[in-house]
C-alpha cells in the first residue's frame, strides 16, 4: 500500500506537535519543565515532553483511585467490554499514526511497527473486551475482585504493545491504570494518550505519564497503587520484589536447530528473531545452538541472509533494520563483542559505512563461541546472533538451560516426535517448533509465565487473590 | 411459501413395513447445502476473525434498533422502555457470545497425562451443520442466544421458526446485512415439529438444538428414530442460562491428537 507513496510524502504525517502531555483524569496536562524527545535514527529533536514531578505521580495515582472507586468498579463487565472495544476501535483507527509515532521515538522500522505491534496491540484490546462480561468464567471465582490501580511500566522497545499485553488485561478485570512510559521512548504511549482521552472511557481509568526511574520508585511505593507490573522495565535492577511487583518475565531467546531441520525456515525465523524482531521485549540477543554436523552450513546461510537486509531511516518501508534508541545499549554492544573477539570468537558484520548521527549498529554474527565464554551469559541488545554448535540433543539441551535466567525457545527439526521430547526437557516457558515468535493474546503465558494457575486468561494478576508470586 | 408438492405419497420399507419418513422440504435442504457449503469457510476463520465478525453485528443491530423495538412492543405488549431494556439484552447476549470465539477452546481442552511418551491433547471443533428450533413463543433472547452460541465455534446453523414467531425473521434480516458470510445463519420458517423431525432426517445435518421445543412439541417429536444418528443433540427440559459456555460446547465434538514424543 505505500509502495506508490514517495518517500517526502511518507514524512509529510510526521510534523508532531511541539509538545506532548500526560493524560491524567482525562485531560491532557502539560508540565512546567520539559525535555526533548529524540529521534535515535538521526539524533534530531521531535518534540518535547513535561518532565514528570512527584505532584504528577500523585494526581495521577489519585485520578486512577478516584476513578476506580466512584466509576469503573461500578460498572457492569458489559459497560467495560464496550470501553476496551472503543480503545481497540481507536487504535485501529490511529492506527499509522501509532506506527510512526513509534517508529520514530523508537527506531524500529516503520514495517514491524506497523504490522506488529500495532494490530497486537489492537488484539490484544479486543480479546481482553471478551473477558470483561464473563470474569466469573476465568477460574477466578464467582465474582472476582479487582485490585483497584494498578501501575504499568513501559519499556522503551515495545511500548505500545507492552502497554497493550498489561492494560488490557488489568482494565478487563475491574482495574483503572496508570501507565509510566520510557523517558526516552515516551511518544508511542502519548500519543496513545492523546487518542484515547476524548473516545468515551471515564476519565481517570487510564492514566499515562513519563518519566525515569524516580516515578517508578514513587509509584512503587505509592500506598494506593496496589500491583506495579513492569515488562522488561528499563531499570536494570534487581529492586526488592514484594507481593505487589509482578514482574513479566523478559524474553531471552535461544534457538536450536537440528540437522534435520527445516533449513530455510530455520534461516529466516532465526534472522527474525534477532535482527528484526530484537527490540520486543527482549534482554538478551538470541543464542543459537547448530548441531555440529550442520554448523558451518548454516553459519555461512545465516551470513548470506543477513548480508540481505537493509539497515536504514526506519520510516523508509524497504528498511529491515532500523536504529537503536539507547545510547548505554549500543557502547556495550561494542564492548561486549569487542571482548568476545578477543577471546576467540570469529565475528562477522556486515561491513556497511554507519551514518554519524544516530544510534546505529551493524548485524553482526558471532561464531566459533565456546560454551564458557562470557559473552553467551551478557544481557546484550542489538542486534547480534551468537552461533554455538553442539553434538547431541541432549547437550543443546543442557547447554539451553543453563542459564538463571526465564527464556523461550525454538527448536528446528522435522521429526516432531524428537522436539516434543526436547521440549519437555528444556526449562524454557514457551517451546516453539518450528516457527519464530509470535504474540497472541489467546496464549498469555508466553508474557506471563509466572500467571500458573489461571494461565489460560492472564488475568490472574489483577485480581485479588489471583496469583501466587 | 410452501413448496411442497401436493401430490406426495409416503412408501414403506419392505424389510420392515414401516414407513419412510417424508422426504424434507425443498427449502430446507436448500437451507442444508447453503449451510453446508458456508461451513469449511466458516470453520477456517481463525478465532479471532470469527470474533470480529461476531462483534461488527452488534453494530447492526443497532441500526436496526427502532423496528426491532417496535416488533417487542407489539408482540410482547410492553412499554417502549422495557422494549428497549429487552433489546439492549438481547445485543448483550449476542456481544457475550462474540467474546467467547478465542476463548472457550482453553476451557473444553486438555494435555491427557497418559501413561507413556505421547503428547497428548484434546481439542473441541465444531461438531459442523447444526439445526436450531424456534418455537412461536421464542423471545428475541433465546433466538440470539441459540443462533450465537452455535456459530460462535464455526458452526453454521439452519434455524426452523415457527410461522408465528414475531423475531426470527427480523433476526435474519439483519444478520443477512452484517458481514456474516452467506449460508452460516439459514433461517427458514416452518412448524417446529416438521423442522426437527426432516432435519433428524437429513443426512447432512449432524446437530440438533431441541431446546426451544414446547412440551407438546417435543412430545410430538421425542420419538423419531433419526434423531439417534445426531451428533449432538440439545433436548428441551434442560434448564440453562442464556449466557452459558456450555450451550457453546454443547455443539463441539472433542478430537484427540496423540504425538509420539520419545525419539530423543
Amino acid at each position: 500500500m505505500t509502495e506508490n507513496i514517495s518517500i517526502h510524502e511518507q514524512h509529510h504525517n510526521t510534523n508532531l506537535p511541539e509538545k506532548y502531555g500526560n493524560l491524567i483524569n482525562g485531560e491532557i496536562v502539560y508540565e512546567k519543565d520539559s525535555y526533548p524527545v529524540i529521534n535515535p535514527a538521526n539524533e534530531k529533536t521531535l518534540t518535547t515532553v513535561g518532565k514528570t514531578t512527584t505532584t504528577t505521580i500523585n494526581a495521577a495515582v489519585n485520578a486512577a483511585r478516584k476513578a476506580h472507586k466512584n466509576v469503573w468498579s461500578q460498572l457492569s463487565g458489559s459497560e467495560r467490554r464496550n470501553h476496551l472495544l472503543r480503545i481497540a476501535h481507536a487504535i485501529h483507527d490511529n492506527a499509522d499514526k501509532l506506527a510512526i509515532a513509534e517508529s520514530l521515538n523508537s527506531g524500529k522500522p516503520l514495517t514491524e511497527t506497523r504490522s506488529i505491534d500495532i494490530p497486537n496491540a489492537e488484539a490484544w484490546f479486543f480479546y481482553y473486551a471478551g473477558w470483561a462480561d464473563k470474569l466469573n468464567y476465568a477460574g477466578l471465582g464467582a465474582q472476582p475482585n479487582a485490585l483497584g490501580t494498578t501501575a504499568h511500566i513501559l519499556p522503551p522497545n515495545s511500548s505500545l504493545l507492552a502497554a497493550a499485553c498489561t492494560v488490557a488485561p488489568a482494565l478487563a478485570a475491574g482495574n483503572t491504570v496508570v501507565v509510566k512510559a520510557s523517558a526516552t521512548v515516551p511518544l508511542p504511549a502519548l500519543v496513545f494518550g492523546e487518542i484515547i482521552h476524548n473516545i468515551g472511557i471515564p476519565p481517570g481509568v487510564v492514566n499515562i505519564v513519563t518519566g525515569r526511574e524516580d516515578s517508578e520508585q514513587l509509584l512503587r511505593e505509592h500506598p494506593d497503587v496496589k500491583k506495579i507490573v513492569s515488562i522488561g522495565s528499563d531499570v536494570h535492577s534487581d529492586g526488592a520484589r514484594t507481593h505487589t511487583d509482578h514482574r513479566t518475565h523478559t524474553d531471552h531467546r535461544t534457538h536450536i536447530v537440528c540437522d534435520d531441520a527445516p533449513f530455510d525456515e530455520a534461516i529466516e525465523g532465526i534472522v527474525n528473531d534477532a535482527f528484526m524482531r530484537r527490540n520486543r521485549f527482549t534482554a538478551r540477543s538470541p543464542l543459537v545452538f547448530v548441531q555440529e554436523n550442520v554448523y558451518d552450513d548454516v553459519v555461512e546461510r545465516l551470513k548470506h541472509r543477513v548480508r540481505g537486509l537493509r539497515v536504514g531511516d526506519p520510516l523508509d518501508t524497504n528498511t529491515d533494520i532500523g536504529s537503536m534508541n539507547c545510547r548505554r545499549d549500543v557502547t556495550y554492544f561494542a564492548q561486549v563483542v569487542n571482548a568476545a573477539e578477543n577471546e576467540g570468537c570469529e565475528r562477522w558484520d556486515t561491513g556497511i559505512t554507519l551514518p554519524t548521527n544516530g544510534l546505529w549498529l551493524r548485524p553482526t554474527i558471532l561464531s566459533r563461541v565456546s560454551i564458557s565464554s562470557p559473552v553467551v551469559r551478557e544481557n546484550v541488545y542489538g542486534p547480534l546472533l551468537i552461533v554455538l554448535p553442539f553434538r547431541t540433543p541432549h547437550e543443546a539441551i543442557r547447554h539451553a538451560n543453563n542459564t538463571r535466567h526465564s527464556f523461550c525457545a525454538t527448536i528446528w527439526s522435522d521429526k516432531a516426535s524428537r522436539a516434543f521430547a526436547m521440549a519437555d526437557q528444556l526449562g524454557a516457558d514457551t517451546v516453539r517448533i518450528n516457527t519464530s515468535h509470535s504474540c497472541d493474546p489467546a496464549s498469555p503465558s508466553d508474557i506471563f509465565p509466572l500467571d500458573h494457575a489461571q494461565h489460560k486468561t492472564g488475568l490472574s494478576p489483577y485480581v485479588q487473590n489471583g496469583e501466587t508470586v | 411459501m410452501s413448496r411442497i408438492t401436493q401430490d406426495t405419497r409416503n412408501t414403506t420399507d419392505p424389510a420392515s413395513d414401516k414407513e419412510f419418513s417424508p422426504a424434507p422440504d425443498k427449502k430446507i435442504c436448500d437451507a442444508v447445502s447453503r449451510a453446508q457449503s458456508a461451513h469449511p469457510g466458516w470453520a477456517a476463520f481463525t478465532a479471532t476473525q470469527r470474533s470480529h465478525v461476531l462483534y461488527r453485528v452488534g453494530d447492526v443491530f443497532d441500526t436496526y434498533r427502532p423496528q426491532m423495538i417496535d416488533t417487542i412492543i407489539r408482540s410482547h405488549g410492553v412499554k417502549t422502555s422495557r422494549a428497549e431494556q429487552h433489546l439492549s439484552d438481547a445485543i448483550d447476549v449476542w456481544m457475550w457470545y462474540a467474546g467467547w470465539a478465542d476463548k472457550y477452546a482453553q476451557f473444553a481442552s486438555s494435555v491427557n497425562p497418559v501413561a507413556g511418551p505421547y503428547l497428548t491433547v484434546s481439542a473441541p471443533q465444531p461438531v459442523g451443520i447444526v439445526g436450531a428450533v424456534v418455537s412461536e413463543k421464542s423471545s428475541l433472547v433465546e433466538i440470539i442466544s441459540a443462533i450465537a452460541s452455535v456459530i460462535v465455534s464455526g458452526n453454521t446453523v439452519i434455524v426452523g421458526a415457527a410461522r408465528k414467531n414475531s423475531f426470527a425473521l427480523s433476526v435474519a434480516e439483519i444478520l443477512a446485512t452484517s458481514d456474516i458470510p452467506s449460508g452460516v445463519v439459514n433461517v427458514v420458517t416452518e412448524s417446529p415439529v416438521s423442522f426437527a423431525a426432516a432435519m433428524a432426517a437429513h443426512p447432512n445435518v449432524d446437530a440438533l438444538d431441541l431446546a426451544n421445543l414446547t412440551e407438546n412439541e417435543w412430545a410430538d417429536c421425542c420419538d423419531i428414530a433419526t434423531l439417534e444418528t445426531m451428533k449432538c443433540l440439545r433436548l428441551p427440559g434442560t434448564i440453562t442460562p442464556v449466557r452459558a459456555l456450555s450451550r457453546i460446547t454443547a455443539f463441539t465434538l472433542n478430537k484427540t491428537l496423540w504425538h509420539n514424543k520419545s525419539l530423543l
